[in-house]
């Protein structure tokens, strides 16, 4: 009884989400349309078992952009040149919420995942103009910039060599995050 | 008789608000976000001098076989340690405390204040479409 009350309110409740995210995607990555998409490349949605999850099924595609992003968010923690635009990644476990770290994997794997052609993640966070503009987001401690920018695409190039990302995947990659850069780089 | 029929619709209407309230408050407990086994916490420890890459190649090998441990970076450049850990398993300080006790380094644990945490990470949403969105994906 309590599934079928449940039920419509769920219901409303997605139709709502799904309404109001829909109007922010507009400013999505456009994925690759044309041909096999490079999120084919990466794995694409064969499912495979879930190293960090026992029992799980995850995209290859999916599991091999989260390693790749997992790999690079330890790289930029360690590097003190951006690092401090990442603070919340050291965040603890408290009432209510997971870690930053937690939260940052899963976003920005599925944001890449989506930029490389992903049919099955919709990315509902800011999109990239707004998330790097201090009078729209307060979660940025500044302006980001060209220094930023291009340490960030260092540290990600390493987290790719970490997981042995095919060179010609990494250029893929890389000129996904190159055309961000003017959107994120408002200086 | 029309009296009758309002006042027993206000109550029905009362009756069945209550109880979706209590429903979500439920949902709301059993669904909330907690630390499980797969849970992971990322930790910093500034090393406060220089180590060369075999320091670095000590100290990983090191913490790799800490209690609890999910993984570690250590960054010779910039002498900083990154371990993630599972927070069901052992804590950030005992696993600090471990490596200060082992190696002779004045090293401390880098945690963030709350006014650096909420001025931090543009990819970590927290709108409240995105918190909405991920409480009915856990749901689901």
């Amino acid at each position: 009884m309590k599934k079928l009350t449940f039920l419509p309110v769920a219901i409303a409740l997605i139709c709502a989400v799904l309404s109001i995210q829909s109007c922010g995607k507009k400013a999505a990555p456009t994925p690759n349309t044309i041909g096999t998409t490079l999120y084919d490349s990466l794995g694409g949605t064969a499912l495979v078992a879930d190293p960090t999850h026992a029992g799980a099924m995850i995209e290859k595609g999916r599991l091999g952009i989260r390693n790749v992003i997992d790999s690079t968010i330890f790289v930029i923690a360690a590097d003190s040149r951006i690092n401090g635009h990442f603070t919340v990644l050291l965040s603890e476990v408290g009432a209510g919420n997971l870690t930053g770290y937690t939260d940052l994997s899963e976003n920005l794997t599925t944001f890449v995942a989506g930029a490389t052609g992903a049919k099955d993640f919709i990315y509902i966070g800011l999109n990239m103009h707004d998330a790097h503009d201090p009078a729209v987001n307060p979660r940025i401690n500044g302006k980001a910039t060209n220094a930023d920018f291009d340490a960030f695409v260092s540290d990600l190039a390493t987290g790719a060599g970490k997981n042995k990302l095919p060179a010609n995947l990494l250029n893929s990659v890389a000129a996904i995050v190159e055309s961000l850069r003017s959107t994120v780089v408002q200086m | 008789m029309k009296k009758k029929i309002i006042k027993t619709a206000c109550y029905s209407f009362g009756t069945i608000m209550f109880l979706l309230l209590v429903l979500a408050v439920h949902i709301y407990f059993v669904y909330r976000p907690s630390a499980d086994a797969y849970t992971k916490v990322m930790a910093r420890i500034d090393i406060k001098q220089p180590i060369t890459l075999e320091d670095a190649n000590q100290i990983t090998s090191f913490m790799a076989h800490e209690k609890g441990i999910d993984h570690v970076l250590v960054n010779p450049q910039t002498s900083i340690v990154i371990f993630t850990f599972f927070p069901l398993k052992n804590t950030g300080n005992a696993i600090v405390n471990d490596f200060k006790a082992h190696f002779p380094y004045k090293a401390d644990r880098f945690l963030p204040d709350a006014e650096s945490l909420k001025h931090s990470c543009p990819m970590a949403a927290s709108s409240y479409t995105y918190k909405v969105y991920k409480f009915i994906a856990n749901i689901i």
